[in-house]
């Protein structure tokens, strides 16, 4: 049972992943720092999963990444014009499912 | 070996599965980010990081095969919604090279060299098709099909008429035929029927299947459409015909212990004639086993009904 609950809690977080890390990287971070941020709000991810999304939402057009290479090579992503926009679509979508399920729940009609 | 070994040698077993553009970008990047993960948790274990510390934490990254897919995921080469039908094509082609290995058809190649053969044939029709799809999204998309018991009253009687037309007439009267649909223009002696053919088993075995056949098909005009018992009589009957061509085609002495009887009274009628029976045979009977196949797994949807208790 525990692991169906696992699993349920899984496929939730991982539809909200990239909103999480999208509302982290207003400032730039760099990938440690950004799984501490996200850990101590309340969403640990694993490194294997969240290094890679990094890349791929740079891919996207999403994040801008730079070298900061003046003590231990890091590199800092941060979100550029499409990121910002794309974070503010999404946040206005996520308000829009919580009170959808809210009333899904509550059983409650709209 | 220290850690920091170790988390090279997984770097680059980990870039050795990208793209060559990607490879050095990701490594460093891919180092660093591990290089930070394995002070945090030196810190958190109150001393330096080593080997085994370095090991539990690539534990948990993943094979590097699978953390490269991570960065760079790579198609397969055959799409997972398609390895079912290429399991089935692949036991449909181990099928029929069994039944060509107990010829001579199979070759110099041998079974096993041609089962190979069909399935790299197979891997790369696949392969093709995903590729296809990849490339052009909406290609190669389902359309609705009209289920296997659909055959309008229109087709079913056309069915049934050259079924009676062709296959029956030309083999219960062969000269008759020739004289009819070449309107005396050629001479009929060619498909003169040997006198112990003429009354063998299987010609009488033959006739009835053919003539089964016809009536399957009116069967079918009447309902106006097919339905579950066509679908096997259809088996049976096309299984039962392909066979029995065979049997025109192959010596009868093997089979039965006797001489075989020749169908035609020209020698160079049978030479002509033998290759066809057994090539349309062996059709019929692949035919027959496709159906059956289709039957087999044939979709009539309805709620499962428990079994209630006695």
């Amino acid at each position: 049972m525990a692991d169906r609950d696992n699993i349920g809690l899984t496929e939730l977080r991982r539809g909200v992943l990239v909103l999480a890390v999208l509302s982290r990287l207003r400032t730039p971070q760099y990938g440690y720092s950004l799984r501490q941020a996200l850990a101590e709000g309340g969403m640990p991810i694993e490194e294997g999963t969240l290094y890679p999304l990094l890349r791929r939402l740079e891919t996207q057009g999403l994040l801008a990444s730079e070298w900061n290479t003046e003590h231990t090579p890091r590199r800092y992503y941060r979100l550029n014009a499409e990121g910002e926009r794309m974070l503010a679509a999404l946040t206005e979508a996520w308000r829009d499912q919580v009170r959808v399920m809210d009333g899904l729940l509550d059983g409650r009609r709209r | 070996m220290n850690a920091d070994d170790v988390i090279e040698s997984y770097v680059r077993d980990v870039a050795r599965y990208l793209p060559r553009g990607k490879r050095n970008d990701v490594a460093f990047e891919l180092r660093a980010l591990l290089g930070d993960e394995l002070a945090a948790k030196a810190q958190a274990a109150g001393r330096a990081p080593d080997k085994a510390m370095a090991l539990e934490l690539l534990t948990g990254f993943g094979r590097p095969a699978e953390a490269a897919g991570r960065y760079h995921q790579r198609p397969a080469v055959i799409d997972p919604t398609d390895t079912h039908h290429f399991l089935i094509w692949s036991l449909a082609a181990a099928v029929i090279v069994a039944v060509l290995a107990r010829t001579s058809w199979a070759g110099a190649v041998g079974a096993g060299g041609l089962f190979l053969q069909c399935l790299g044939a197979l891997a790369v029709v696949f392969a093709l098709k995903g590729w296809w799809r990849r490339r052009r999204p909406g290609a190669l998309g389902w359309r609705p099909g009209r289920g296997q018991d659909w055959m309008p009253r229109g087709l079913a009687v056309l069915a049934m008429t050259a079924t009676l037309i062709f296959p029956v007439f030309m083999y219960a009267a062969p000269q008759t035929f020739v004289q009819v649909m070449f309107v005396g223009t050629l001479p009929t002696s060619g498909v003169a029927l040997t006198e112990a053919f003429s009354q063998s088993g299987l010609r009488v075995a033959t006739m009835t299947f053919l003539v089964l056949l016809a009536a399957m098909y009116a069967a079918i005009a009447v309902q106006g459409g097919g339905r579950p018992w066509t679908g096997w009589a259809s088996v049976v009957l096309h299984g039962g015909l392909g066979l029995l061509l065979v049997a025109h085609a192959a010596p009868a002495e093997p089979l039965a212990g006797r001489e075989s009887v020749p169908v035609f009274q020209s020698a160079g009628s049978n030479t002509v004639a033998t290759p066809i029976f057994g090539a349309v045979g062996a059709m019929l009977v692949l035919c027959a086993l496709y159906d059956a196949y289709r039957e087999w797994w044939r979709v009539s949807p309805a709620p499962a009904l428990e079994k209630r208790p006695d």
